[in-house]
């Protein structure tokens, strides 16, 4: 029975175009259900299956079973065209007679009040299953519109008509709020979407799990739930007997990721650390992975707080060592990706030993590549002071970039050198030295005063303003360019400060630039 | 790496995949960005503009102070000594790799003057130890590559695998951006150096 009423459903939410009778009702139903009134059901049903049109049927009793039939039908036919209204009333009217009125009074009514109006219906119609209709169930076969969002709705009802199906069920609020969520998330990406393929399948195959076929849902939900709930259970034991602190993350975590795990089989993707629960539901699977991947993300702050929090993983042992081991190798394994991205052609290379063998080429050949050109720089140096006016002029002081950062004012001492050759951006870089006198301490302002001063009388050969100029230019442009962590790295007073830059504490002005000594 | 790869390997659904790509993206960034932000230091053009400008003028004055008779100058070991100086300290002394290059200047004068009275007493070195079950445990092909990494970036000798993949890291990102500075630098001077060659006289051949 129970396969006969669920394999017909999710043949004919995949297939979208068989309609399979009696198939969607349950035992119980069918008991209320009469005979007679499947007939035009059926017929319904051809027409609704037939041409995509989501069309209301039978009276009476027969409205319970017809409306979950049909809000799976809407996710199917939502996803398979458009569906339109008048198709609804010609197929009701068609249909029932008696009907008509009560269907048309709703027609006129915008659509989201009839859904609503459905809502209610379907949600008090579910609530009892099997009980005899209300003559106001007629109501509920609303206008079925073919917005995306009506399946929205008519797929949220259907996850209210879950909860109240499996009575038995004692999905807690966290599930309820899964499942609703996912669907949800389901349907809404889907209607924007249009309802691809995948959508479809995976909404018509979730509604199936969901829709008539009480017991159907009832077993299946049942051991779905109780599976979730051991797994919790499982998960959630290890982890409060030894990681006390760790149990408002864990628990928290345990809730939302646990509905999702109904497979125990795929415990081969223990392969991540907190991201670890990924034994996916084939129908929930692309949920879970975003909620899990929210879930890890939202994680992801929280660590840095105190400490970190590391969700045991199943079959893994929970004690402090083999978790600080896990928390070490997840690092070793992130800082590996960042380096993966950095070593060009390490997308394909898995396993740590081929990457570091990678990485180790890697900087073997940068090193060599720098051994070589300072080998050619070597050659060249002599040209550079010839040059150097060029090589300034094109690489730095064209550029914007550099440019934009300085807005100092200008320096009094370097106005007349700055003016020497270097109009267009003398403003910029001689406003750079502001910074620098004011901290009279820094060995490079020694540096830079001195360079002036040494060179400031001898400002007669282009090249040594030109030299000069770079001198300041490339210090002021050091000190401005970078962040003032530059500063204070470079500068005496502070350097001190510092413990692993002791060595800059001591520079000898005699040095100018960066040759520390100390 | 794992977590990532079985993360996307687990998911069929094609239809959620661009949500998750994005949100694995935006971790991924997250993550990287702790970790990548030295990264992206390293490959901003004005990065590399400081670092050509402190370089040519780091050359130039070398090429000034030291006589220019001498050939010290302008050695090539020279100049890459000076250039690995400058890049670290472009690196600001945020890295063990750049203050290990700062500092080993001077602990290089030092051991050569301290090594010249004892030149000749070699430092005692110990034997290894024959390889026994503990040494091959020890001895796992990751481990024998950290080690090459360690001796590759200078200062990395001792440190837990985790630093050091961080430090290779920003390592490497420098390293990339020393290439392109002196390659831009070379290029610019040998290009005008061409140049005025052969605007100045006809070439001999």
């Amino acid at each position: 029975m129970e396969s006969n009423s669920s394999n017909p459903i999710g043949m004919d939410v995949h297939s979208n175009g068989q309609l399979p009778n009696n198939c969607f009702f349950n035992p119980s139903w069918e008991n209320s259900i009469s005979m007679d009134q499947t007939d035009p059901f059926e017929s319904a049903l051809s027409s609704i299956v037939s041409s995509p049109v989501a069309s209301t049927m039978g009276p009476g009793e027969g409205d319970h079973g017809m409306i979950k039939e049909l809000i799976g039908r809407l996710g199917v036919i939502c996803n398979s065209g458009e569906i339109s209204p008048q198709s609804y009333f010609e197929h009701r009217s068609s249909n029932n007679s008696t009907n008509t009125s009560a269907y048309t009074t709703p027609l006129n009514s915008p659509p989201k009040l009839s859904l609503s109006m459905m809502d209610h219906q379907i949600r008090g119609n579910f609530w009892m299953p099997g009980t005899q209709f209300h003559p106001h169930s007629q109501q509920s076969f609303v206008p079925f519109s073919t917005d995306p969002g009506f399946a929205e709705r008519a797929a949220r009802s259907s996850c209210f008509g879950v909860r109240n199906f499996a009575g038995g069920l004692q999905l807690n609020g966290s599930q309820r709020q899964a499942v609703t969520a996912k669907k949800e998330k389901v349907l809404s990406r889907d209607g924007n979407s249009g309802f691809g393929d995948a959508g479809d399948s995976r909404e018509g195959s979730s509604l199936s799990e969901q829709i008539p076929g009480v017991e159907m849902n009832n077993m299946r939900a049942q051991n779905d739930a109780n599976a979730r709930k051991r797994k919790s259970a499982q998960r959630g034991k290890p982890k409060d007997s030894t990681l006390p602190p760790k149990d408002s993350e864990v628990a928290g975590e345990n809730n939302q990721p646990s509905p999702k795990k109904i497979k125990s089989g795929e415990a081969a993707e223990n392969g991540s650390g907190k991201e670890c629960d990924e034994n996916a539901d084939k129908v929930s699977q692309g949920d879970k992975n975003q909620k899990l991947g929210k879930d890890s993300k939202s994680k992801q702050p929280e660590p840095p707080k105190d400490y970190i929090h590391v969700r045991a993983r199943r079959g893994q042992a929970t004690d402090s060592h083999s978790l600080a081991e896990r928390v070490r190798r997840e690092k070793i394994s992130q800082r590996m990706k960042v380096l993966q991205d950095l070593v060009p052609g390490c997308n394909k290379v898995t396993g740590k030993a081929v990457m570091l063998d990678e990485i180790i080429n890697y900087v073997q050949s940068l090193q060599c590549q720098v051994e070589f050109l300072s080998m050619k720089l070597a050659t060249l140096n002599p040209r550079m002071d010839f040059n150097v006016e060029a090589f300034l002029s094109k690489d730095i002081f064209q550029s914007r970039g550099l440019l934009a950062h300085s807005d100092f004012p200008l320096d009094s001492s370097s106005a007349p050198t700055f003016h020497y050759g270097f109009q267009p951006s003398h403003g910029m870089i001689s406003a750079m030295s502001e910074p620098e006198v004011q901290y009279p301490e820094n060995p490079l302002n020694a540096v830079i005063h001195r360079n002036r001063s040494n060179h400031l009388p001898p400002i007669d050969g282009f090249p040594e303003a030109s030299s000069q100029v770079i001198k300041k230019s490339s210090s002021e442009l050091m000190s401005a360019m970078w962040e003032d962590d530059l500063q204070s790295v470079v500068q005496m007073g502070i350097a001190q400060n510092h413990q692993p830059l002791s060595f800059h504490g001591s520079a000898e002005p005699n040095h100018p630039q960066m040759k520390v000594k100390s | 790496m794992d977590s990532y790869a079985s993360f996307r390997e687990s998911d069929p659904d094609t239809s959620l995949e661009s949500g998750r790509k994005k949100r694995r993206k935006i971790e991924a960034e997250s993550q990287s960005s702790e970790y990548g932000r030295t990264d992206v230091k390293w490959r901003s053009e004005s990065a590399q503009r400081i670092y050509s400008v402190k370089l040519v003028e780091a050359l130039q004055r070398a090429s000034q102070s030291a006589a220019p008779a001498t050939s010290r100058s302008t050695g090539g070991r020279t100049v890459r000594d000076l250039a690995n100086r400058v890049l670290a300290m472009a690196a600001r002394g945020r890295t063990r790799w750049s203050r290990a290059i700062l500092a080993s200047r001077l602990r290089l004068r030092r051991l050569r003057k301290v090594r010249k009275p004892s030149g000749s007493c070699s430092r005692p070195r110990k034997p290894l130890p024959a390889p026994s079950e503990d040494r091959k445990r020890r001895l796992p092909a990751v481990e024998k590559r950290v080690k090459v990494l360690s001796r590759l970036v200078p200062g990395c000798k001792g440190i837990p695998v985790t630093n050091l993949l961080e430090e290779a890291g920003d390592y490497i990102a420098a390293l990339e951006m020393q290439v392109r500075a002196m390659t831009a630098l070379t290029e610019l001077l040998s290009g005008s150096h061409s140049d005025r060659l052969g605007s100045s006289t006809p070439s001999p051949a």
